[in-house]
């Protein structure tokens, strides 16, 4: 900034010119609520980068502790239900066993089983080798408790955080990228393109988007990279509304004409010319997108069609609470809740703050 | 107040014709978890469904209610059907005077129920265009009914070919040929899908008969949200059917509703919505007090049991499964080290571990085809695979399953090994696949799971496009070949969902087909079981043992082991 006061220095009866964006930034600096937010969000997108580089919520497949502990503060507020465990269905097997069939075991010869060798051999070796290093169900008490399988509920909310905003993230940039590209097409070449881009819009808006995500999320197979294409194939059309809009308007004022008149080409006034005058509005797209799509995708995975078994995500940790709330165990869906609350609020507000900051009418 | 409740009483006294017993305004409610298909006896063949069959139409034969072990009894035939010494002809009498229920198809006149309607009942499940899913167990059967079969082609039965094996002798006599004696013969009339259709009806609602159900049964169907609700009315032209004192059916009305999620099942039943209920997995915690000592020892909380609510628990005459597609080039066959591949999977399912997490205590392991309770279990027997997921990752190794740069396990031939598994979309689907995964994940095989709802993947599967899924099967009837049949070769492709063809297997179901239950029949079961093991097609799963709960005030309440359904015989009084 220094550097630019300096260069029109010479000018002193004109003040600084800004661009649309240093404003933003400044009127945003001025918002506190904007600003708290937008540290609310960068914090998030800090704990979902350590998620996906591995650093935090890696190992939240490792049974750590006890199934469905309580909260490390709450440890006295769980439900008094005596889990079973493998060892308790053994012992009555065997106590079971040893009444039913004291006479005459049955079972396989070795040659009824073909396998009957290898399996004797298999089994010595297994024996003879290292016992597996199990580690013991510990009672070490965890800060969100566990879940039904004894695995971190904090691990898990972190990685269902990176997912999520993976998720939303990718998802609204996608989304943005076919919503912009079609959109520009449209508004710039108008005539045949829009009408033929028109009729595919319409044919997607006709559709519910509930139903459309269930669709497209029908006939691909699970995972994130399929969450995220549904999404922005379903998701892209409110962006490509507005940018024909804009696109339309711009390409009739005199910028655009006047670098038609020194023979710019189409590509080059599209993108070069148009598009920068109208990211502000992505950026406020973007972020309104975001939301949507991270709640999209509880609703998904809720629904049992988002991320896989060996993913998770704030939906499909959601999905697990009716069952969980039952019986009484509370804590795994109120720390989804918690995040996923504080986020999304973050997020909108953001938006809100975004949109007053970068909108040059309001000052 | 007293007097006018006395008055009410007497005018409902009067109002009330002939044998009609039910008390209309006593309503049941009751709920499924999963949505019923339709009510056409050779149409359908879900629990859900057959549950309301059961109730509007009457098989020939029934089970005594509270007989057990079960007892076939007479239903509409005035005694069990004359038995010629061969074991091949049945011959029912019918008692007269049973009457359908009112319908529009019958333009106003009261229809008594004839032999004829048996006889154009069963032939409805040999019809080519209904296509019914009990076809496996009439094909082949009646002498004389391949021929009238083989005429219909691809069309419809020409009902009114006279053919020996189903013969009406006179008005109320029907007389069954069958081309090989059956020791079950008439546990299978017993089904609910033998129920008598009157031809006039289901002609007259041909194009849409699965709505359209008219039967003798105790109930009507007199309202049917799809997927929604059921709603049954006693049938005022029911015959006056009295057990042990009491006319039946006691209640008027049956509200059946849909709920498929648990959770608001649960709240359901506890908030005296439903009058009775099954406990949901996700709530046996909650209702009983379980004994880790042994699992099976249960009793209500006390917060239940002091509301007066009636636990009543069964086992389940089912097994639970987990298949392999025996023609499938990757787990499929029968070369040693394919055998090795399906067994390591087997023992490196934690099968306790799942029945102490999902269900709770609440099953027991199979270890033989045929589950407790069915003609031809043996206890003894130990078939399934012990829990050693080291010694599942030496017997892969003995096979030359090598783990690859990847850290996952490659073909004997070099070639990628991924392993698909069909599943559903559900909570509890969710919950296994975590132990699946955990299985696969020790054994370092790359697993993937193929998600769809349940008919998509039958159809699939019937398509041989599956490689493994899980499945139960609950007895038709109390008979060991009810279950054996499910690795026959001929059924493959159906019942056989494992697409198994073994030809000593085979040979000897045959060979059991020709005995009654005993101990030579038993031999052979073993031999059986011993081939399902080694040969590993299955991976065995568990027999539940289910606890449904009623309210203080519901009466007559008991669970019968093939009955789906005791509706007619509740009462209410609160």
């Amino acid at each position: 900034m220094t550097s630019q006061t300096t260069l029109l220095a010479d000018d002193a009866s004109c003040p600084a010119s800004r661009s649309l964006w240093q404003l933003g930034w400044q009127r945003l600096r001025r918002d506190r609520i904007g600003l708290t937010a937008l540290w609310v969000v960068l914090a998030f997108v800090l704990l979902a980068l350590a998620g996906w580089l591995g650093l935090a919520g890696s190992h939240w497949r490792d049974e750590v502790a006890k199934p469905n502990m309580p909260p490390a503060l709450f440890k006295d507020y769980g439900p008094a239900t005596v889990e079973l465990t493998a060892a308790d269905i053994d012992a009555a097997q065997q106590h079971n066993t040893s009444i039913a069939d004291a006479s005459a075991a049955t079972g396989m010869s070795a040659e009824d089983d073909p396998l009957a060798a290898d399996m004797a051999a298999a089994q010595t070796q297994a024996a003879n080798a290292a016992p597996l290093a199990v580690t013991p169900a510990n009672d070490s008490l965890l800060v969100l408790g566990s879940d039904s399988r004894g695995r971190d509920v904090l691990q898990k909310v972190i990685q269902g955080t990176a997912t999520s905003l993976l998720v939303g993230l990718s998802g609204a940039l996608l989304a943005i990228l076919i919503g912009t590209l079609l959109g520009a097409l449209s508004g710039y070449f108008g005539r045949r393109t829009d009408d033929l881009l028109m009729w595919f819009y319409s044919v997607f808006t006709s559709v519910p988007d509930m139903l459309l995500l269930l669709a497209f999320s029908a006939v691909m197979s699970r995972g994130i990279d399929t969450v995220i294409m549904v999404m922005a194939l379903t998701s892209w059309t409110g962006t490509y509304r507005l940018m024909r809009a804009e696109f339309m308007k711009h390409k009739g004022r005199e910028y655009v004409q006047a670098a038609d008149a020194i023979g710019a080409s189409h590509r080059s006034r599209m993108f070069r010319h148009i598009l920068p005058n109208v990211t502000h509005l992505l950026l406020v797209q973007f972020s309104l997108l975001t939301v949507a799509l991270i709640k999209y995708e509880a609703i998904l995975s809720f629904l049992g069609f988002g991320v896989g078994i060996s993913q998770t995500s704030w939906g499909a940790m959601l999905a697990e609470a009716p069952a969980e709330l039952l019986q009484g165990y509370w804590w795994q869906m109120a720390a989804v809740t918690l995040f996923m609350s504080l986020l999304v609020t973050a997020f909108s507000m953001l938006t809100d703050s975004l949109r007053d900051a970068l909108d040059p009418k309001v000052k | 107040m007293m007097k006018k409740r006395i008055l009410v009483a007497t005018i409902a006294a009067l109002a009330a014709t002939g044998a009609q017993a039910a008390d209309m305004n006593k309503v049941l409610r009751v709920a499924f978890n999963v949505p019923e298909t339709g009510f056409d006896p050779a149409k359908v063949s879900d629990t859900y469904s057959g549950a309301i069959l059961e109730n509007v139409f009457d098989p020939l034969v029934t089970y005594d209610y509270l007989a057990r072990p079960a007892k076939v009894i007479p239903n509409t035939t005035v005694a069990l059907p004359t038995v010629s010494a061969d074991g091949k002809v049945y011959t029912f009498k019918l008692k007269p005077g049973i009457y359908f229920a009112p319908d529009a198809a019958f333009k106003g006149q009261k229809r008594e129920l004839t032999a004829a309607d048996y006889a154009y009942s069963i032939k409805r499940h040999l019809d080519p265009t209904i296509n019914s899913p009990w076809s496996f167990l009439v094909d082949g059967r009646f002498a004389g009914v391949d021929a009238l079969v083989k005429a219909a082609g691809k069309g419809a039965l020409n009902y009114d070919t006279q053919v020996e094996g189903i013969r009406v002798l006179d008005k109320y006599t029907l007389q069954l040929t069958l081309n090989e004696g059956n020791y079950n013969f008439l546990q299978i009339l017993a089904m609910p899908a033998f129920g008598a259709v009157a031809r006039e009806a289901i002609e007259a609602y041909a194009s849409n008969t699965n709505a359209k159900p008219v039967g003798t049964g105790p109930y009507t169907l007199k309202e049917w949200k799809p997927g929604n609700k059921i709603i049954l009315e006693a049938n005022p032209n029911f015959r006056k059917l009295v057990i042990n004192g009491q006319t039946l059916p006691k209640v008027g009305r049956v509200e059946v509703s849909i709920i498929e999620e648990e959770q608001p099942l649960w709240l359901a039943f506890v908030n005296q919505q439903l009058d009775i209920s099954g406990i949901p997995q996700a709530a046996l915690q909650e209702a009983l007090v379980i004994d880790p000592k042994n699992p099976l020892n249960v009793k209500l909380q006390d917060k239940y049991a002091k509301q007066g609510i009636q636990l009543e628990r069964k086992k389940d005459l089912e097994i639970t499964y987990q298949f392999f597609n025996m023609q499938d080039p990757v787990v499929g066959g029968d070369a040693k080290e394919k055998i090795a591949l399906r067994r390591a999977i087997a023992m490196a399912f934690p099968r306790n571990e799942t029945i102490a997490a999902i269900r709770r205590g609440q099953a027991v392991p199979v270890h033989y085809v045929i589950p407790e309770g069915v003609a031809g279990h043996n206890p003894a027997f130990k078939g399934a695979v012990k829990y050693d997921p080291a010694a599942a990752n030496a017997l892969l190794d003995r096979f030359g399953y090598k783990v690859g740069a990847d850290g996952l396990r490659t073909q004997p031939d070099g070639k990628p090994l991924s392993i698909e598994m069909a599943t559903g979309t559900s909570g509890i689907d969710k919950q296994w696949n975590e132990y699946w995964q955990k299985a696969f994940d020790s054994l370092k095989i790359r697993l993937t799971f193929k998600y769809g709802k349940w008919n998509e993947l039958n159809k699939a599967n019937r398509q041989n496009k599956l490689q493994m899924w899980g499945l139960a099967w609950g007895a038709d009837y109390p008979d060991g070949e009810n279950f054996m049949q499910l690795l026959y070769g001929k059924n493959a492709g159906d019942a056989n969902s494992a697409n198994f063809k073994n030809a000593e297997y085979d040979r000897l179901f045959e060979a059991s087909l020709q005995l009654p239950d005993g101990a030579e029949r038993n031999k052979l079961y073993d031999a059986m079981n011993k081939i399902v093991v080694a040969q590993q097609p299955w991976i065995f799963g568990d027999t539940r043992i289910r606890s449904s709960l009623a309210h203080r005030y519901v009466k007559n309440f008991k669970l019968h082991p093939l009955l789906n359904t005791t509706w007619r015989y509740i009462d209410l009084q609160k």
